[in-house]
């Protein structure tokens, strides 16, 4: 087992991992960029070592950095969290070529995996079911015209390298095309530095689950249930649950199958994840491969008891897997929530700010994995989420419960947030009956939800009292002015007595 | 002293008794239990024995009123101040925007109008780029486009103005 690992993230996730090596006794170091030197996860690990300004791409992103942080600090390993260079081939690379671990998928899987592609047409192959659309990309808007004449109207254009609905365009009609292409070719050029797309069928409001899987390096696969992640906004996802109210035993083992299927097809070894679009007859496609720990692992944690990000540490040190297909069983349900720096009633446009008074939810069956602090600052910079907020029930109806009490427990004051978003969903009767679908929000969600009338009430109360509370701070303060301290006084009045000052003339 | 509190479209009439701190909320009587918690910072409030608590921030002539979930604008002025005020005509809620400004901060990736081009509600006018994502801000109404006072590369800070309208 190793005794040092360099986490090469921020945020929630790196704090994640840095508990994971803690609860296996080793060491954790951090790196942070200039204005994340009071960040969380810095002040969790046992060291953390610069690596430049803001901006990720002179930083967060820089691979000679980190190998060369990795190197500085005796680190073994390399846990890259999510986002950044997760899924980045290259740096998976450079670490086996530094003789460091790199704790995920070998490069040639996370290759394979993150050429969308590639991955269809290595997923037709192994009898993994996909979308219609195409296989190969596709340069001008006349050949997508052509394949959206085939396949029919709506089609999604997404990024031949994406991830994270970056890159993805959803089309209607023929003259959207040439915009759509243009937003699509710009945002994956500057996410991922690779401008080509490819075009898939876009199902009418489909169910988007997904299926973890965790393989070792002896050859053992086993997957751990599903997880619903339809709830989504702007392609990303918002709130999760496992189980799914879809899925039932037969569909869960189909679905394992498959993406034990994929994972061993990409000679995959570590955590992954198969996401699959699915329609309310339960039949499945093959949508992606995430080849790294997904943002909502805990909810599939918090359901099989296994803790995902401590196996991915065991795996990586070369150990068996410690359980089997047959062991795996589901407990109860959970929920997570992903609690975010966005305003609901202006598009979810991300806000910034000083997280000025902020108290998180606890209590039984609650668990929040964050990356900030009272105090701390949501900045431009990085991704706008402020934590994720698990509540676990004896079943979905507990579980939704448990999740409304703790996000009425939440204090989060100074940056705008999505937490009466979140009450709004988790209320609504449609969400409570398992209707869910990757649309849910555009349809069921009202923007302009009234706050409510006792909150209304209390507030303008609470503005005149501190009106009321000022105005008398302020004239007292006043008062104070116009009466010298007796110090003063008797000073003066001695000057006036030694002297000779008889008074004016 | 009575206040006039202006929330959203709600407009309260809030009287406080200076010595003995009863308060009345558009007439009625409330039973008010304020204290500040974690120096001064945090208002806790109980309102008829229900439980609040509240940042409350100067702002733009106003006040932000931060609940644990969100954030509410209000303005509180004394009634002498309120009734001068409609009698000059003057609220400062009846303000109209001829201006684009930009929901968040970010950096300008595209500025999709000119000066003296016209517009329908609907037409994109800036894309705008925050959090690695591109957003188009659109107009809510149609209208010529007077001013652009922003060109792509440009970081712009939340409420920056970029387009003015004739």
């Amino acid at each position: 087992m190793f005794d040092k690992i360099l986490i090469a993230n921020r945020g929630e996730i790196a704090v994640r991992v840095i508990r994971a090596c803690h609860d296996l006794g080793i060491r954790a170091v951090a790196l942070f960029s200039e204005p994340d030197r009071g960040a969380l996860h810095v002040r969790l690990a046992d060291e953390a070592f610069p690596i430049g300004p803001a901006p990720s791409s002179e930083s967060y992103l820089v691979i000679e950095k980190i190998i060369d942080v990795a190197r500085r600090s005796g680190a073994q390993a390399i846990h890259p969290g999510y986002g950044f260079l997760a899924e980045n081939a290259a740096f998976a690379q450079a670490c086996n070529d530094a003789g460091i671990v790199f704790i995920g998928p070998p490069p040639s899987a996370i290759k394979m995996m993150g050429d969308k592609m590639a991955a269809r047409s290595a997923m037709k192959k192994a009898n993994v079911p996909i979308v219609p659309g195409t296989e190969e990309p596709i340069d001008d808007e006349n050949a997508v015209s052509a394949i959206a004449e085939s396949i029919g109207y709506p089609i999604l254009i997404k990024a031949a390298a994406g991830g994270g609905g970056k890159g993805m365009r959803i089309v209607h009609e023929r003259p959207e095309i040439n915009s759509a292409v243009r937003a699509a070719r710009s945002e994956a050029r500057s996410a991922f530095g690779d401008d080509r797309i490819y075009v898939e069928k876009y199902l009418a409001r489909p169910r988007h689950i997904e299926i973890q899987i965790i393989a070792d390096s002896h050859g053992d696969c086993v997957y751990l249930g599903e997880r619903e992640c339809s709830i989504q906004r702007r392609h990303q996802k918002v709130i999760e649950e496992a189980p799914s109210p879809l899925v039932n035993p037969a569909m869960r083992k189909k679905m394992g199958l498959a993406a034990v299927a994929a994972a061993k097809t990409a000679g995959y070894v570590n955590a992954g994840t198969v996401e699959f679009l699915a329609d309310n007859d339960r039949n499945f496609y093959f949508l992606e491969m995430n080849t790294r720990l997904q943002v909502e692992h805990p909810v599939t944690e918090l359901v099989t008891g296994i803790d995902l990000a401590l196996e991915q540490i065991r795996i990586a040190a070369g150990e068996k897997l410690s359980f089997t297909q047959d062991d795996i069983r589901i407990n109860g349900h959970a929920i997570e929530c992903r609690i975010y720096a966005e305003d609901p009633s202006n598009g979810f446009l991300p806000s910034t700010g000083i997280l000025s008074t902020y108290h998180e939810p606890a209590g039984p069956g609650v668990r929040v994995d964050s990356g900030v602090y009272e105090g701390a600052e949501i900045s431009v910079y990085y991704d706008p989420m402020i934590s994720k907020l698990l509540a676990h029930g004896k079943d979905r109806s507990r579980a939704i419960a448990r999740m409304l009490r703790a996000l009425g427990e939440y204090r989060i004051m100074g940056v705008a947030n999505n937490i009466e978003f979140h009450k709004a969903i988790l209320r609504h009767p449609e969400f409570a009956a398992g209707h869910v679908s990757t649309h849910f929000i555009e349809m069921h969600y009202d923007p302009a939800a009234k706050t409510p009338e006792n909150l209304v009430e209390a507030a303008a109360l609470a503005g005149a009292l501190a009106e009321h509370h000022w105005r008398n701070k302020l004239s007292m303060a006043g008062g104070k002015r116009t009466q010298p301290s007796r110090w003063k006084l008797s000073a003066r009045s001695r000057i006036l007595k030694n002297s000779n000052y008889k008074g004016r003339p | 002293m009575i206040y006039i509190v202006t929330l959203g479209e709600r407009k309260f009439e809030i009287e406080i008794d200076g010595d003995s701190l009863a308060v009345k909320l558009n007439g009625r009587q409330v039973a008010i239990d304020h204290r500040f918690l974690r120096g001064g910072k945090l208002h806790s409030i109980l309102a008829d024995n229900a439980g609040f608590e509240f940042e409350i921030i100067r702002s733009n002539g106003g006040i932000d009123i931060w609940h644990g979930s969100g954030q509410l604008y209000a303005e509180v002025v004394d009634q002498k101040t309120d009734r001068l005020r409609q009698m000059m005509g003057s609220s400062a809620a009846g303000q109209t925007a001829s201006s684009l400004k930009a929901p968040m901060p970010g950096l300008v990736v595209k500025v999709e109008v000119e000066a003296g081009q016209r517009v329908n509600k609907g037409d994109g006018l800036v894309i705008v780029e925050a959090m690695k994502m591109e957003n188009e801000l659109r107009a809510h109404a149609p209208g010529v486009i007077k001013e652009v006072r922003v060109e792509p590369g440009q970081a712009v800070e939340k409420n920056q103005v970029l387009i003015i309208f004739e």
